[in-house]
């Protein structure tokens, strides 16, 4: 349960982003989560995510969920080697860059800002649900060591 | 390094599964799983828009409470409105004559279907939930309930498609104004269109109604398109052009189809 909650609503948000917030909630939702929750889980949210966006407006699909999952990938060695929630904050923001200049050649500061105050949101959130200290990444499942 | 190795493995059956999912599309094989998920992703974002529309009502609502008159902006809505059911009772009246002409003629169908549809918009584009499986086809018109121009059908997906705006900086459409012998070119400018191309010697006030002209093959003739809001240009000028306010309106559209 602790795990499907924020699951669902995951899954609602990535419907809802077209509308409201573009790529905001989807990249700061994923770099919270491969912070908090273990591998398993995160790389199957990565590559739903990548396929409503393709599928959402008609684009070839596979290419958005091969580009998250890389992203994920990224923020988890990332983790290993710095595990600070500033540092979630920067790689966030990173992406958010990335994501802005791959997907529509512009930058628009107010969405880049917006991605790490998120990111901190979700994080906090998913570390609430989980357990206070690092939930289901540190109960058995932290690959890292 | 372990740490590192041991989560590139764990990524490794992801990245093989999304490499599948790039090459299924590309050999299109891909196509009854993604027709059932694209169209009930349209079904979902439907839903949540209203929801979320809804929501924002009293905000908008608010913030325009105080800021413009209402009653003007009526007023103005319905000089609109008027304008454009002028020019659509003409269409009608000459779409009512084509029909005429094919009841005399033996076994005559009409050419057009139309298959209703529902559309979605958002920042990266517009849809409809209508597509190949209901026989749309590429270059496919598209209006609104009241029959104004909505767009044209750019992509063809299984059961969705997607379509030009008049608005968007690739569009370029023949257009003239209704009753007159004015013509130009309507141009997608973002999120604005722009008539252009208006011999300075023709009539263009504020006011008029944009129809299709048909000229460019693309669009049938007679199709209400939206209003001038503005003239642009100045009198030296060998032509000269305006902004138009487009008209279609609402989320129920109409496709309409060449029959076989």
């Amino acid at each position: 349960m602790k795990v499907w909650g924020p699951l669902l609503i995951w899954s609602l948000v990535i419907i809802l982003e077209e509308r409201w917030l573009p790529q905001v909630l989807i990249l700061s939702g994923l770099t919270a989560a491969a912070w908090v929750y273990p591998p398993r889980w995160v790389y199957p949210m990565a590559l739903w995510a990548g396929l409503v966006v393709d599928l959402t407006w008609g684009r070839s699909a596979g290419v958005s969920s091969l580009l998250l999952i890389l992203g994920v990938l990224g923020v988890q060695l990332i983790k290993s080697q710095f595990n600070q929630w500033w540092v979630m904050l920067i790689t966030a923001w990173t992406l958010s860059l990335g994501w802005q200049w791959w997907f529509s050649g512009q930058f628009d500061w107010g969405l880049w800002l917006l991605t790490g105050g998120l990111t901190y949101v979700w994080w906090g959130w998913f570390k609430a649900v989980t357990g206070s200290r690092g939930g289901v990444y540190l109960k058995g499942h932290n690959v890292v060591g | 390094m372990t740490g590192s190795i041991s989560l590139v493995k764990q990524a490794a059956p992801w990245l093989a599964l999304a490499v599948l999912l790039v090459l299924l599309e590309r050999q299109a094989l891909a196509g009854p799983l993604r027709g059932g998920l694209e169209w009930q992703l349209f079904k979902v974002q439907q839903a949540t828009g209203q929801i979320g529309g809804n929501l924002l009502k009293p905000l908008i609502n608010w913030q325009n409470f105080g800021r413009m008159s209402g009653r003007l902006a009526d007023l103005e809505q319905r000089t609109k409105q008027l304008a454009v059911d002028y020019s659509r009772l003409a269409a009608v009246e000459a779409e009512n004559e084509r029909l005429k002409a094919l009841l005399v003629q033996p076994g005559g169908n009409p050419s057009q279907v139309m298959v209703a549809a529902g559309l979605l918009s958002g920042s990266r584009g517009t849809m409809v939930d209508k597509g190949r499986r209901e026989g749309v086809v590429e270059g496919a018109v598209v209006v609104d309930a009241q029959g104004v121009l909505v767009g044209r059908v750019r992509l063809v997906r299984e059961r969705v498609s997607l379509l030009e705006r008049p608005f968007e900086p690739a569009s370029r459409m023949a257009v003239k104004l209704a009753g007159l012998n004015t013509t130009g070119v309507l141009t997608g400018k973002g999120e604005t269109v722009v008539l252009e191309g208006v011999l300075q010697a023709e009539l263009l006030r504020d006011g008029d109604v944009v129809v299709t002209s048909g000229a460019d093959t693309l669009y049938p003739p007679e199709i209400v398109v939206g209003v001038v809001s503005q003239v642009l240009g100045e009198a030296a000028d060998l032509t000269k052009g305006a902004a138009v306010e487009l008209t279609a309106a609402g989320e129920a559209v109409r496709i309409l189809i060449e029959s076989q």
